[in-house]
């Protein structure tokens, strides 16, 4: 187990540097940062300054190591790289990219987390259901819901939920984030139903063709001629094998947690990262948009090492494999 | 293992499994004289007997229960589809003096960059900066030059070399400071300092001095003096008239000398001004809080706090602005602004004013075919900009001339060079540069990144057509987009807009169209239109001081550019803003997009279904 967590960890660390390094030399292939950033008025001059101020007047290649932190910096004395735990600053928000995050990481979190939770309870309960149900409209009601929440856009469903429930029923807040801790609760719960429903589709259908099959195995019919109720073998001995798929699928999901989910924050006006990275896109604010980069390739790797712990913990079959 | 315990009863195979409890689960086949039959279509059969007979439930049950389902799903759909009031929620008290209190509430769509006066130069920033700055100068309702933190306007010697500004001496800083020719003096040297990075310098470039001490050589600006504590001159190298109205721009809003200190430590900038509020809070992303500034120099009836939200996207704003919740709204989409156009409950609300602002197709006159300038003028004859108008929910002015109308200069509409939609004169000019047929290839029109630019670039594909020029439409990002266009012999031709800084025509005509903002990679003049007679009369209009003579001059410069077509001028926007009918004083101001230093607010707010409905007066 060690060992695999060496190994694992090692060429998750290789993955990120990969993807970082990668971006690093897209970004300054699709244009020049300090035009994106002070537009169309700038002057020679002023154009000039800024890339000075910001090292961007220097060959790539320099500029490159010295983001690694493997030269030293421009702008401070020593080294001011990744690998001494700098992310650098924004070009064009007047902050470091560090304290940026550590706004808005949380806030994308918290979504990511509610929207997860309730995918986790809907889908996964619902999934049992369907997969257990001797009622077929039951089923056929429960497919039509995981049809529509896959076919459905979430901009579309945003919206409807938007304009319906916020703005006209005044059930929720009419997005944004709100100013107290209970207040932020309150604004994401909009957003993380919409996001949360959308997505629980998917562990439904998963879910549900899981338990079909464990119901058609051996095992349960065992169980049930040795008296076990239908009711507990399907809420005691179904769930814990049932949700193994569920498992890599949320490991997978967790860079979503992270990196922010870019329609919803758009349409919720949630202050979140996703919506963050765009806007750092479109102004090729390369720093910001390597540090998003960063973080997402981060969880990516993260997610996927958790998700192969977690199956080693709960299914002793993975663990002897 | 576990099968070798299974009851054969319960095997699949098995045809009496039906008749046991839990078989349906299982999926078991019911025996039934199916033989004859496919194999396929008797699994199908079989598994519908066996789900029917398993449910004990008729197909005809199956159809109620399904229509049943669907109708509770378009209930749940659009049963919340309820009407919203299309009038304001809430009024005025009523009261006809302005009083001070309450909280205002705006917003923007994005984040606000920065608040430091010497760098901000977007819009958003700008809106907070001016709650908390003020600048040396300032710009009235009409866009004159008024007294700011001066005294009065500067007085120019005799040789029309020096500006001297007598500062007041009622000020405060934030800090505490009272404001004085030294701590202004300090402000100004960190604007033109160069590791400042401001974009201010490009006004104060007539500076004596100025040049030696951004090249370090000299570690004192010579045209920046202290004649006494509240009075400062500004010296020359050359008359320019347009110089006081620099001092009018935020960038030379004087920042307190603690902020300055600090900032100086490596500190990120506080925001310490002499504006009428203070920031209170900014958590960045979601909204910056300012409370009224107790010491302000000049007391008035204002709300006692200022709330501006950031990353209010425009659907959300409407909803929000109609529910309450925001006291302005400025962004909308065709459909709203006519809803609120013509709704009579708002209408009174809703305030429209031309932009000083210019938007049109840019040639790049070295490039072919634009190089002749009558394929340019056949291009801004064949644009009908009244159907684009129309198209665009009248949200702008069609306007063939460099100047907008409110600035000194500006052509009558009526006046012939204007450039205006004739598809005759098109062709004839077409016809005059050597292609009577029409152009035999096409032309890439590059267009940025929104939806808008999309639109615009279809209109001029259909228009443009008609005399035979056949675009090819190129979008392109915001970064290659700016990068690209502004060099040289890269990019033919593509839509451009461009804002006045403060309101004189030599903001607009300077870095657009005078041969002097050429650069190979870095043009501000991105047509490379070279004209050295324009350029000459650019140079002479800032040495004029005579308003007249330099109005005729400017005009006389608006002329040629509109004949020689370096661009297809094509509109002046619109600026739509609504207002909840207790915020009142709104003014439109020609510089600043959103003066909300004088609003009032008419407290308590009634809801609008109580008593008589107002009239909604500002």
């Amino acid at each position: 187990m060690v060992e695999h967590l060496i190994r694992r960890t090692a060429y998750a660390l290789f993955i990120v540097w990969a993807s970082v390094s990668c971006v690093f030399f897209l970004m300054y292939a699709v244009g020049d940062p300090a035009a994106a950033t002070l537009g169309e008025r700038a002057s020679a001059e002023q154009l000039a300054n800024f890339r000075a101020q910001h090292g961007l007047d220097r060959p790539v290649l320099s500029q490159y190591l010295t983001y690694i932190g493997v030269r030293p910096c421009h702008v401070r004395p020593g080294y001011c790289g990744l690998a001494q735990g700098h992310l650098g600053d924004s070009l064009r928000l007047d902050a470091t990219i560090a304290s940026v995050f550590a706004e808005r990481i949380p806030r994308t979190a918290l979504l990511g987390a509610m929207a997860t939770l309730i995918e986790i309870i809907i889908g996964v309960g619902l999934g049992l259901w369907a997969g257990a149900t001797r009622r077929r409209w039951v089923d056929s009601s429960l497919l039509t819901f995981a049809y529509l929440g896959i076919s459905i856009p979430t901009f579309v469903a945003g919206l409807i939920a938007l304009d319906q429930l916020a703005f006209r029923m005044g059930l929720f807040p009419v997005g944004g984030y709100g100013e107290t801790p209970l207040d932020h609760l309150k604004h994401a719960l909009l957003p993380s139903l919409v996001l949360g429903l959308l997505g629980s589709a998917t562990y439904l259908r998963l879910v549900r063709s899981e338990t079909r099959d464990l119901l058609a195995d051996e095992f349960s019919r065992m169980l049930r001629s040795l008296g076990v109720s239908r009711r507990r073998l399907t809420l005691r001995y179904l769930p814990r094998l049932a949700i193994l798929p569920v498992i890599t699928l949320l490991g997978l999901h967790l860079p979503a947690l992270v990196g922010g989910a870019v329609i919803t924050e758009t349409i919720f006006g949630w202050p979140g990262l996703g919506r963050l990275a765009v806007e750092a896109i479109y102004n090729l604010d390369a720093p910001l948009v390597l540090a998003v980069v960063l973080v997402a390739s981060m969880a990516v790797q993260a997610g996927n090492l958790l998700a192969d712990m977690a199956l080693h913990l709960l299914d002793p079959r993975v663990a002897r494999t | 293992m576990c099968s070798t315990f299974a009851p054969t009863s319960l095997r699949e195979d098995d045809s009496s499994a039906a008749k046991l409890p839990g078989a349906c689960l299982l999926g078991a086949r019911l025996p039934g004289a199916q033989g004859g039959l496919g194999l396929a279509r008797r699994r199908r059969l079989d598994a519908y007997t066996a789900g029917a007979l398993c449910r004990g439930e008729s197909r005809v049950r199956r159809l109620v229960r399904s229509a049943a389902s669907g109708a509770l799903l378009v209930l749940l759909i659009f049963g919340g589809c309820r009407k919203v009031a299309d009038h304001p929620l809430f009024r005025g008290a009523g009261h006809q003096e302005p009083q001070a209190g309450g909280t205002f509430r705006f917003y923007h769509e994005t984040n606000v960059r920065t608040l430091d006066p010497h760098v901000a130069y977007d819009e958003l920033s700008i809106m907070a900066l001016r709650l908390v700055y003020e600048p040396l100068l300032n710009f009235d309702a009409d866009g004159e030059l008024i007294a700011g933190l001066a005294e009065a306007l500067p007085e120019l010697s005799e040789d029309g070399l020096s500006y001297r500004l007598r500062l007041r001496q009622d000020v405060m800083f934030q800090d505490g400071h009272a404001l004085d020719a030294e701590a202004v003096r300090a402000s100004l040297y960190r604007m033109l300092a160069p590791k400042t990075g401001s974009p201010a310098t490009e006004f104060f470039t007539k500076l004596r001095g100025l040049a030696a001490f951004r090249a370090g050589t000299s570690k004192e600006i010579e045209g920046l003096v202290i004649e006494d504590a509240h009075t400062l001159r500004f010296d020359l190298r050359e008359i320019d008239v347009a110089f006081p109205f620099a001092l009018g721009l935020t960038f030379t809003s004087p920042i307190a000398p603690t902020a300055l200190a600090r900032a100086a430590a490596g500190e990120r900038l506080p925001p310490l001004g002499t504006g009428p509020y203070r920031l209170e809070q900014w958590e960045r992303g979601v909204a910056l809080t300012f409370d009224v500034n107790a010491t302000y120099h000049t007391p008035a009836a204002r709300p006692e706090r200022m709330v501006f939200y950031e990353n209010v996207p425009r659907h959300l704003a409407i909803m929000r602005f109609r529910n309450g919740e925001l006291d302005v709204l400025f962004s909308f989409s065709p459909a709203d602004a006519t809803f609120f156009r013509e709704t009579p409950s708002w209408q009174p609300q809703v305030h429209e004013n031309v932009e000083a602002i210019i938007g049109g197709i840019v040639m790049n006159c070295e490039l072919p075919p634009f190089d002749n300038v009558h394929v340019r003028r056949a291009v801004a004859f064949a644009l009908n900009r009244e159907r684009w108008r129309a198209a665009r929910g009248n949200s702008f002015i069609a306007w063939g001339q460099p100047l907008p109308p409110m600035l000194d200069g500006s052509l009558p509409p009526e006046h012939p060079s204007v450039q205006r939609y004739n598809l005759d004169r098109a062709r004839a000019e077409l016809a005059k540069a050597g292609f009577p047929d029409g152009l035999p290839y096409p032309i890439e029109l590059w267009l940025g990144e929104s939806p808008g630019a999309q639109v615009s670039g279809q209109f001029a594909q259909a228009d443009l057509a008609k005399i035979g020029i056949k675009l090819e439409l190129k979008p392109v990002s915001f970064a290659v987009f700016i990068e690209e266009t502004s060099k040289r012999g890269r990019v033919p031709m593509f839509f451009s807009a461009w804002g006045q800084d403060f309101p004189d025509a030599s903001s607009v005509l300077d870095p657009l169209f005078h041969s002097r903002g050429i650069e190979s990679d870095e043009s501000q003049n991105r047509s490379f239109y070279i004209n050295d007679t324009v350029s000459r009369m650019l140079d002479q209009a800032h040495l004029l001081r005579d308003p007249d003579q330099r109005e005729a001059l400017y005009a006389a410069a608006s002329k040629i550019i509109a004949e020689d077509a370096p661009w297809a001028f094509l509109y002046v926007p619109l600026r739509m803003n609504a207002y909840q009918p207790y915020v009142r004083n709104v003014t439109h101001h020609p510089v600043w997009s959103h003066p909300y230093e004088s609003v009032w607010l008419d407290l308590p707010r009634v809801p609008w279904t109580q008593g008589r409905a107002p009239g909604g007066a500002h």
